[in-house]
This record gives C-alpha cells, sequence and structure tokens, in this order.
C-alpha cells in the first residue's frame, strides 16, 4: 500500500458539500478527494445520496453549500470554459446501456457522438476504431443499431462512447447492475484492465460493495447523506469501523464454500 | 413423499409458433424449499406465470401443472382463480405492482381474509393484525392505517407477503422478491422468507437471476437457460460443482462477481 502523496491536487475533490431539496437533506457535509490514476468506490443504498453526489461531481447540479473542484478550481456552472474541459475530461457511464444509446444511431456515431459535441479534433473515425478496439469489439460493429447487441456489448459500446474524448477520468454509475451475472465478470475485468492500462482515474458509484471491492482502491461508504467510512477498500472490507459499513458487508448475500 | 406441486413437460408458445418454454420439469414437496435460477430470457419468470395460469394474451401453455393431482392448466378460468391466491400465494419483484394505491394496507390484508376465508369485521381486523406481526412488521396499527405509498421497499414487501399468506397457502411463488431492495433490507426480508417456511410449512418455489440469494432461502434448485431446464440439483451439489458446464458457469460468476474479494468478515458467523 502506498502512502498517500501529499502534493498531487485530486482530479476531482468534494469539500464539505451539502445539497438540500426542501427540508431534506441529501448530502451533508460531504468531503471526497477523487486522485488521480486511482480508483475510488462509492457506496451506499437507496437515499444514500450517492446520486446526487454523483451529480454534483459532473456538475449536473450545485451544491446548496461547500464546494466541488475539478483539478483545484472550484466548479461554477456559470462557468462554461471550466465546463468544456470537465465535460471532455471526465466521461459517464450510466447503468443501463439500452435507455443510454440512442437505438436510431448506428454505433459508430453512437460512439462518435462526444467528439462531434466537443468538437474534438481529427480523425473521429479512426479514433471510433480505436476505442471499440480497446473494449473488445470489431471495427465492423460501427454500422450496427445498439437493438442488434446484448446487455454486456451494449455497456462495452457506452465505455467505448464514454473514452473516445480520451478523458482522464471514467464516472461509472452502477455500470454492471442491469447486466446477467455471467458478463457482469467481464465488463468489471474490462473497466479494470482499461484503468490499469490507461492510466484512467475511476469513480464507481454503486449500491455493491462487492463490486467496489473488485474495482476499487478506495471505498467511501455513504449513508444518509454522509461519509460514514472511508479508506483503502482492503481495510474497509477487512476491518470496517462504522457500524453501518459492518451491517452492509454482513447483507450481502455469499455462496457458502462449496 | 409425493409431490405438492409438479410441473410436468410445460411448454409455452406463442400465437406465431415460437417456442418460450421447452419440456419444463420440476417438483415440489410439502414443505420444501425450490429455487429456480436463471438469467434474462431463461423463462424462469414464465414458469411462474404459466403456474398460475397468468401467461400473457397470445401465450398458450401445454403439459401439466399438478397441485395435488389436479392440473391447474385444465381448469377453468374461476376454479383457477379459486386455487390461485388461496392455494397458490405470489410475491413479485415490485410489491406496487401487487397493493391498490388508493387501498389502505389494512383494508388490501383484509380483502381476502373476506374472499377466501369468510372473515368479517373484528375478525378479519384481528387477524389482519396477526398476519402483520408475522410479517415482522412493527408498528401495526399505523402501519395498517397507511396506502402503499407512505410505506418504505421493505414494509411494502412484507405487506405483499402478509397478503400472500393471508389464506394459509400451501404454496408461495415468490418472483425475485427481494430484487428491488437495499441490500440490508433484502437481507431481513431472506430471513424473514426462511422464518415463515419454518413456522407455517409453506412450501416455497423461489425465482431469482442471483444465485447467493437462491441458495440463502433454497434447498432444492432448478438451473433454466434458453427456456430449458439445465439441472434439477440441489444448491450445495450445485455449489459443490454441478453435473451441467452452465450451472459450473453460473457458479463460478457468481463467486467470482458477487463474493467478497476479502474473506475476512468482522460480522458475526450467522451473518449467513
Amino acid at each position: 500500500m502506498s502512502t498517500p502523496t501529499p502534493a498531487r491536487t485530486p482530479v476531482l475533490e468534494a469539500v464539505d458539500v451539502a445539497r438540500t431539496f426542501g427540508s431534506t437533506r441529501a448530502l451533508d457535509g460531504v468531503s471526497v478527494r477523487v486522485e488521480p490514476g486511482r480508483s475510488i468506490g462509492i457506496v451506499g443504498e437507496s437515499g444514500s445520496g450517492k446520486s446526487t453526489l454523483l451529480r454534483q461531481l459532473l456538475a449536473l447540479d450545485s451544491p446548496t453549500a461547500g464546494e466541488v473542484r475539478f483539478r483545484g478550481q472550484r466548479l461554477d456552472r456559470r462557468d462554461r470554459g471550466l465546463l468544456r474541459r470537465l465535460r471532455a475530461d471526465v466521461q459517464p457511464v450510466f447503468q443501463d446501456p439500452r435507455s443510454s444509446l440512442d437505438p436510431r444511431m448506428r454505433i459508430g456515431a453512437v460512439v462518435a457522438e462526444p467528439l462531434r459535441s466537443l468538437k474534438v479534433p481529427g480523425d473521429h473515425r479512426a479514433r471510433v476504431v480505436e476505442v471499440l478496439a480497446s473494449v473488445g469489439l470489431d471495427p465492423e460493429v460501427a454500422s450496427r443499431y445498439p437493438a442488434q447487441f446484448s446487455g454486456g456489448q451494449r455497456q462495452r459500446i457506452a465505455i467505448a462512447r464514454a473514452l473516445a474524448p480520451s478523458p482522464s477520468v471514467l464516472v461509472a454509475d452502477e455500470p454492471v447492475s442491469a447486466l446477467d451475472v455471467s458478463v457482469r465478470g467481464q465488463v468489471v475485468d474490462l473497466l479494470h484492465g482499461l484503468a490499469a492500462t490507461q492510466g484512467l482515474t475511476l469513480v464507481l458509484v454503486s449500491h455493491d460493495i462487492a463490486i467496489v471491492g473488485r474495482l476499487c482502491e478506495r471505498t467511501v461508504v455513504l449513508h444518509h447523506g454522509r461519509v460514514v467510512e472511508e479508506g483503502p477498500t482492503a481495510s474497509v472490507l477487512a476491518d470496517p469501523q462504522d457500524a453501518y459499513t459492518r451491517r452492509l458487508l454482513a447483507a450481502v448475500p455469499q455462496l457458502p464454500v462449496g | 413423499m409425493t409431490a405438492l406441486l409438479s410441473v410436468d413437460d410445460l411448454r409455452v408458445e406463442t400465437s406465431t409458433g415460437r417456442t418460450l418454454l421447452d419440456g419444463v420439469s420440476w417438483s415440489l414437496d410439502a414443505g420444501g424449499r425450490l429455487g429456480i435460477v436463471g438469467e434474462s430470457g431463461s423463462g424462469k419468470s414464465l414458469t411462474a406465470l404459466a403456474v398460475l395460469g397468468l401467461l400473457p394474451e397470445g401465450m398458450r401453455a401445454t403439459g401439466r401443472v399438478l397441485l395435488d393431482g389436479t392440473d391447474l392448466l385444465t381448469l377453468p378460468p374461476r376454479a383457477l382463480g379459486r386455487v390461485r391466491g388461496a392455494q397458490v400465494a405470489m410475491v413479485f419483484q415490485e410489491p406496487l405492482t401487487a397493493l391498490d394505491p388508493l387501498m389502505t394496507v389494512g383494508r388490501q390484508i383484509t380483502g381476502p381474509l373476506r374472499l377466501h376465508r369468510g372473515l368479517r369485521g373484528s375478525a378479519a381486523r384481528d387477524e389482519a393484525a396477526r398476519l402483520a406481526r408475522l410479517v415482522h412488521l412493527t408498528d401495526t396499527e399505523r402501519i395498517l392505517r397507511s396506502y402503499p405509498w407512505q410505506l418504505s421497499g421493505g414494509q411494502r414487501q412484507r405487506v405483499a407477503l402478509a397478503m400472500a399468506l393471508a389464506c394459509e397457502p400451501r404454496v408461495l411463488l415468490a418472483d425475485e422478491p427481494t430484487t428491488a431492495l437495499d441490500v440490508t433490507v433484502q437481507a431481513e426480508v431472506l430471513d424473514l422468507l426462511d422464518d415463515l417456511v419454518d413456522r407455517t410449512g409453506v412450501a416455497l418455489a423461489f425465482v431469482s437471476h442471483d444465485l447467493p440469494v437462491v441458495a440463502r432461502v433454497a434447498r432444492d434448485l432448478v438451473v433454466m437457460r434458453d427456456g430449458r431446464v439445465v439441472e434439477r440439483t440441489t444448491v450445495a451439489d450445485a455449489l459443490a460443482g454441478g453435473e451441467a458446464a452452465y450451472t459450473r458457469d453460473l457458479v463460478a460468476a457468481a463467486r467470482a462477481v458477487t463474493g467478497l474479494p476479502t474473506p475476512t468478515r468482522t460480522a458475526p458467523e450467522d451473518a449467513r
């Protein structure tokens, strides 16, 4: 285990972030540091605030108190220049590839879409072939439509699209929860491999502490809008300090060793 | 032991002749615990619907579904309606689909008591309160006066279970009953199901894509894929290495993905 290097500016950082909706405190003083080139998992059940935090990190919503920083700069939804850099550098992958891929667009156009909207210069077609290869798909899939693919393949396509503008951060929201068990492992392995070989920073938001355990070096546990536990994943799993984390771990259905 | 419920060479076809279930057979003994596991498209939920005579319009079932020797597939709709709920009850993934949003929970639980057991007035109310306690609902008075939307997901599933058990059915068919729940709530509902089977002697058929969840409550196991039964076995045998390659793949995938990477656990051993 490496000790944290103090001088590194986090790629993304939530500093004492609160978000209230009326009288509901969805986030209540949440601080999270996303270190460059590292993987961090944010675990929580429904109502924990994990989706609200995700929206903050993607600048899809603004905090009611505290701030979110991108490479050290405070995110302000009116700062167009900073938002553009964030959109190019931080790419989301969502839970259900069925609804996040436009059914009327061919795969080639789906994957090239962020290149177009972010006005990335260069040969888009070549980049599409490149990222499809990096997720283990043949270049000929570019001419087909999303409906022709299985759930696992669609999630690979969604990951290829996220990779197209060469982001340094992937923010994945329950990326395998909608998939069959037999393909979950493959998508987890793919994300793991991409993070390792391309030096990607990975932020994984999930209700599933086991998936976070597979993928992330650090784990943050959210409960009722607060961080109840944070640390290296291995120690969070092996020696949870918070009572809620212990309850969460004990609740994971496990196959007895056969 | 003779089977309480047995499915024998069940086939389901669409009106265009496409085969969705192909020769599905299994049986459930009185007080038994059967898990039916499969991935999406395996036909596991369709099997449950066919057993209950609830197939979508345009689908046709052939074969036999024997409840105590009576073939449910040949029963006229009214007779089947008396079996459904009274002898074979069901719970689904989303309890809101089973609950009427405009009716208090108390009235929904007393509904089947009136219909199938002829209970009225305070007798029905007392029985509803007993059922609410049976499914470990706390603050029963308040919950019986509530509407479904005022309850949490776990409470709703407990209410759905109370309704399912209202007529003391002999078989409880549960289709992904904990899939929509948070993992800590899922653990509580699985404990509850376990306990209900022990206490009431109801036979449980538990359908899920999630093998570790199935393994938690079932003893016997049916593995399905593409509308067929791949293997009929027990949970213990499947975990020790099933006969069919697909069963072994499912077990391996479940271990790889849902197994926690670190075996050390500070939680007490009984957290199983």
